[in-house]
């Protein structure tokens, strides 16, 4: 390809900067929103994989007991039976710390000595940052990292009280070791002592947590499964991982999904500015073809112009992109916690394949979105790319139909999508389908409001008129600028009926399952340890209360299940705790009866879908006399965990497992009794050294709300963003077409277009795309949302969730789509108006 | 004694000068005249050398470095720009080399611009004068789908149809073909004269002289008489 015509295209590029800017701003954001979202996906499992490392060392197995905790007597059976084994025992818990407010820390007690025997074969021996024999040799030592120093306001040296079942605890920091991403390093809100100060802090001597191990060779791993009693069980912490990355996986698919969104409005900004650029050099363009430079060629020195731009343009998103990650690090991460594990999520991992990758997809999105208008232009026979002034002789007969066509097509194929697969990912193709189908409706829909408009208009308002006909002779910038509004609005409306359809889903279910009056659970509840148990006795003794009427109680553990660990609730209900329950399958006439007696089982609806179970199925749970089958009388709705549970009465548990407390009682009211004496006497008989935390459902319903908003946080940030693209899109449209229209203007000015007319004139336009991105986005965003709520949450999580369609939400969001596009024409009008006639005609 | 009559275009020492990077280059300077009523005027001179600067100044669409133009009498200079732009959307109309009709208007929609502006919902006089010029037939037609002949009419028409006092016109043949040219002055030519219009047009064709009642020169960047 000869250098000269690069030169010809190049240097028409340079000669116009802010043209290039807007290209390269679409790529930047785009890339940059995609880049942010992986890096935190990315940060999160680095965290993950840290605490993980921080917790076991090199294990590759975990010997669990269904009591929640291993007797000094299992160990000495297993090392009985497998004296060669390398194995560490662990205490793992949360404690309060009360000299810190609210905050818990997690006491990890370990035994330094057969930690460090823990090795595996091609795994490097763990780094071990402090001296281990001042941890063992010192009663009360404790090892914490450089972030949980800083934030508790510790030294090496200082003391750190904690909090077990009303006991304080003081422990000396021995050391202070770097954050988990360096060798040898501790997470953040982490204590690490030894195995006989955890002990002594917890207030027993006999039992650890767990076991870690470390197996290489599969014969040893079949051996200890074989001789496992039936209380144990052997976990495989890979596996494991990669349970919590599969349960991630759901979470960043949907936040992945809402990136590629702000690319698609991305690329339909480099599409816009390209077909300006296009429309620009069209006389460069015909007067080398002319001058017998081939088509191809030509398309060959276009692409590589858009190239070089995508590059450029990527390279800027992903520099942007790492700045954004770490700015919604802290969003991710909080909601991570809340979500799926606990773990710091500090630093940020810079994943070179997330970054290439990332880098590949803008040039490759600009150039596609580039091929488009560049092969228009150089289909043109070079006397027409000569001669004609614009590319809008449109036949617009032939548009209609096109864009019918297309429309047809991308709802059609949608719909196969949508039923031919079972998978999230049909669901996001249909998302991306009915987009796409709608977005090319925009062109034809701007010509029928601009008809409709300058009928309505009459012969009066003649700036209005002359602007709703520039419109339409622009539709080649000001439809595609139309279409990004309009699918950042879409996505706004859809992703907003999802996420309020999800909230009234979870609210309304928190007041039916929110029976009690009062709610009492322990502050250090621990869901992984099974331990922190309230005794059964507490329930008793509020049970006697004359202001209380019942109590209801839950008892969660995690056990074995037919096909891997579960969640266990064993409920103690009262009639109205029953009433709180939601069926999507069975009738509560039919399970309620044999609730205590029969051998009967409830799952929740992620469960349900997780494990492909349906009523009336059998469901396997290891028991501590075995493993025992359960009929699956109801699902129900639940939306505590994405992960889901099965559901036991106590009657039925006690027939099966050893009683071992209770995590949660519901405290009701006894008609006597008002609020405030309830309150009293529950706070009185539980005493002031508790660490026994009582809510009332209000509080409750009002922290999970919190917790859901914050889960959504991320959403509304991306949200924004998609907007803020498009304003962009509506702004460069705007200013390309002005750019292409100042003699035009200039001509207005000079037969006696005053100021504010030429403000019109604009502005009109302006309001006439912010309406058609409106209209539009109204059913895409309403099919969006049915999409989002009717297969993608079904399909990725599990939960179905009663449909809401707030007006308020579709009218704030079509007002934002209005004020953006008028807000993008206002710099453009206050240019028009300012154009002296003189110097426009001058111009060309 | 009778006063005598406001000439229809004033100018007294009128200068025009431009700023480019360090030096100051003056296109125009301290130029007078006085033309009368119903006159047609040819500027002759080259490419550059000024022609179109008096003619955006006569025409309110530029202000001088220094000195006054007056249209019947009413100084127009010192105006601010909303005066400016009514004076032109009132009192004047503009014919351009490149025709610059608004591409998303068609002929009759572009010729009628003018009276809409002036808030005139009766477009007979577009009607009229389309026909005039002998493109009525192209009154839906788009703009630019018509020769450079036929777009130069509708230019004139346009020109005209407010029935401005002073019409200026910036090279209106240079884009034309001698025959077409030809025409179009006769065209423009017997309009004004009819309806008693000033004309003032720019050119460097010497055909034009023929036609018009006083001839003038930008020469050294003073304006004379030819």
């Amino acid at each position: 390809m000869p250098d000269s015509i690069i030169k010809a295209l190049s240097r028409h590029l340079r000669q116009h900067p802010w043209q290039l800017a807007l290209a390269l701003l679409g790529i930047t954001v785009g890339v940059a929103v995609i880049v942010a979202i992986r890096l935190t996906q990315h940060s999160a499992i680095d965290a993950f994989d840290a605490a993980t490392r921080t917790t076991t060392g090199p294990a590759s197995h975990r010997l669990l007991s269904e009591h929640g905790f291993i007797t000094h007597d299992d160990i000495r059976l297993l090392d009985e039976r497998f004296p060669d084994l390398r194995r560490t025992p662990v205490i793992r818990t949360l404690l309060r710390l009360p000299d810190h407010g609210d905050q818990r820390i997690t006491l990890l007690g370990i035994d330094p000595i057969s930690r460090a025997n823990l090795v595996r074969s091609g795994h490097q021996r763990e780094v071990i940052l402090f001296d281990p024999a001042t941890l063992i040799a010192e009663p009360g030592a404790a090892v914490i990292s450089i972030a949980t120093a800083r934030e508790l306001g510790l030294d090496a040296g200082s003391m750190l009280a904690m909090a077990s079942t009303g006991v304080v605890s003081r422990l000396r920091i021995i050391a202070i070791v770097p954050g988990a991403q360096a060798a040898g390093g501790l997470v953040a809100d982490l204590a690490v002592v030894d195995l006989a100060t955890a002990q002594e802090t917890l207030g027993f001597t006999d039992r650890v947590s767990w076991i870690d191990v470390a197996i290489d060779d599969a014969s040893t791993r079949a051996a200890l499964a074989a001789w496992l009693p039936t209380h144990l069980e052997l976990l495989d912490l890979d596996e494991q991982a990669r349970d919590v990355r599969r349960m991630t996986d759901a979470f960043y698919t949907n936040l992945t999904a809402l990136s590629l969104m702000a690319l698609l409005v991305g690329m339909f900004l480099i599409y816009n500015t390209e077909t300006f650029l296009v429309l620009q050099r069209r006389e460069i363009f015909g007067r080398l073809r002319a001058l017998g430079v081939t088509r191809g060629q030509l398309l060959a020195a276009a692409l590589a112009e858009a190239a070089v731009i995508g590059a450029a343009g990527s390279v800027c998103g992903v520099a942007l992109g790492v700045l954004l990650a770490d700015g919604l690090l802290a969003v991710v991460a909080t909601t991570i916690n809340d979500l799926y594990f606990e773990a710091s999520i500090e630093t940020l991992s810079l994943a070179p394949t997330t970054l290439g990758a990332s880098f590949l997809l803008g040039v490759g999105a600009t150039l596609f979105a580039a091929y488009w208008p560049v092969r228009e232009a150089t289909r043109v026979e070079p006397n027409l790319v000569m001669t004609q002034t614009s590319l809008r002789t449109h036949d617009i007969r032939r548009i209609c139909l096109v864009v019918g066509g297309v429309f047809a097509t991308c709802l059609v194929v949608a719909a196969i999508a949508l039923t031919i697969t079972a998978s999230t990912s049909g669901g996001f193709a249909a998302i991306c389908l009915v987009v796409v189908g709608f977005a090319a409706l925009c062109p034809v829909v701007i010509m029928l409001l601009a008809l409709l408009g300058r009928r309505l208009l009459g012969l009066r308002f003649v700036p209005e008129r002359l602007g709703l006909r520039t419109v339409t002779a622009s539709l080649k910038r000001t439809g595609t600028a139309t279409a990004a509004l309009m699918i950042a609005t879409a996505a706004s409306i859809g992703i907003g009926i999802m996420v309020s359809s999800f909230r009234i889903s979870v609210s309304d279910w928190l007041d039916s399952a929110l029976r009690a009056d009062l709610y009492i659970a322990d502050s250090a509840f621990d869901n992984t340890a099974s331990t922190n148990k309230i005794p059964l006795a507490v329930a008793e003794r509020l049970a006697g209360l004359e202001s209380v009427a019942d109590v209801s109680t839950v008892l969660r553990r995690e056990i074995r299940g037919g096909d891997g660990r579960l969640r266990l609730s064993a409920f103690r209900l009262t009639d109205a705790a029953r009433a709180g329950f939601r069926f999507r399958d069975g009738v509560p006439a039919a399970i309620w009866p044999a609730w205590e007696s029969a051998d009967i089982a409830l799952v929740t609806e992620p469960y349900a879908y997780h494990h492909n179970i349906a009523l009336g199925d059998e469901l396997t749970l290891h028991t501590d006399a075995g493993p025992r089958a359960f009929r699956v009388a109801g699902i129900y709705l639940d939306y505590a965990s994405e992960r889901g549970g099965v559901a036991l009465s106590r009657a039925t548990y006690d027939r099966y497992w050893e009683s071992t407390g209770v995590d949660g009682i519901g405290v009701y009211r006894a008609p006597s009794a008002d609020p405030e004496t309830l309150r009293a006497d529950v706070t009185a008989l539980l005493g002031s050294q508790t660490t026994l935390v009582v809510s009332s459902p209000a509080e409750l319903k009002q922290e999970s709300l919190t917790v859901f908003d914050r889960t959504f946080l991320i959403t509304e940030l991306l949200r924004g963003i998609a907007v803020a693209v498009s304003f962009v899109g509506i702004l460069g449209a705007l200013l390309a077409q002005q750019l292409e229209r100042t003699r035009e203007y200039g001509v207005l000015r000079a037969i006696g277009f005053n100021v504010p007319e030429m403000y019109r004139n604009v502005l009109t336009q302006t309001v006439l795309l912010g309406l058609t991105a409106s209209l539009l986005a109204v059913p895409v965003g309403v099919l969006i949302g049915v999409i989002l709520i009717e297969v993608i949450n079904p399909r990725s999580f599990g939960w179905t969730m009663t449909m809401l369609v707030e007006p308020a939400l579709i009218v704030n969001a079509c007002a934002v789509a209005l004020a953006a596009a008028v807000a993008a024409g206002i710099y453009p009008a206050w240019r028009a108006a300012r154009i002296e006639p003189a110097d426009a005609m001058r111009y060309e | 004694m009778s006063t005598p009559p406001v000439p229809a275009v004033s100018l007294h020492r009128l200068t025009k000068s431009y700023v480019a990077g360090d030096s100051v280059q003056t296109v125009l300077h301290e130029a007078e005249l006085d033309i009368a009523a119903g006159q047609f005027v040819v500027i002759l001179g080259r490419s550059g050398s000024g022609k179109s600067t008096l003619l955006n100044l006569i025409g309110a669409m530029d202000r001088p470095t220094t000195g006054d133009v007056r249209i019947d009498g009413t100084l127009i200079s010192t105006m601010p720009e909303r005066d400016r732009t009514l004076f032109r959307r009132r009192s004047l109309g503009f014919i351009f080399q490149a025709y610059n009709l608004v591409p998303s208007l068609n002929v009759l929609e572009n010729v009628a611009l003018p009276l809409a502006l002036n808030g005139i919902g009766d477009y007979s006089a577009a009607h009229t004068l389309l026909d005039e010029l002998g493109i009525a037939h192209k009154a839906r037609a788009a703009a630019e789908d018509l020769s450079g002949g036929e777009q130069q009419r509708v230019a004139i028409a346009r020109a005209l149809v407010h029935a401005p006092g002073l019409i200026l016109a910036d090279e209106p043949t240079g884009n034309l073909d001698v025959d077409t040219a030809r025409h179009t002055i006769e065209l423009l030519d017997d309009l004004v004269r009819r309806n008693g219009q000033t004309l003032i047009m720019a050119t460097h064709s010497r055909e034009v002289i023929g036609y018009a009642d006083r001839v003038l020169t930008i020469r050294d960047r003073h304006l004379v008489d030819c």
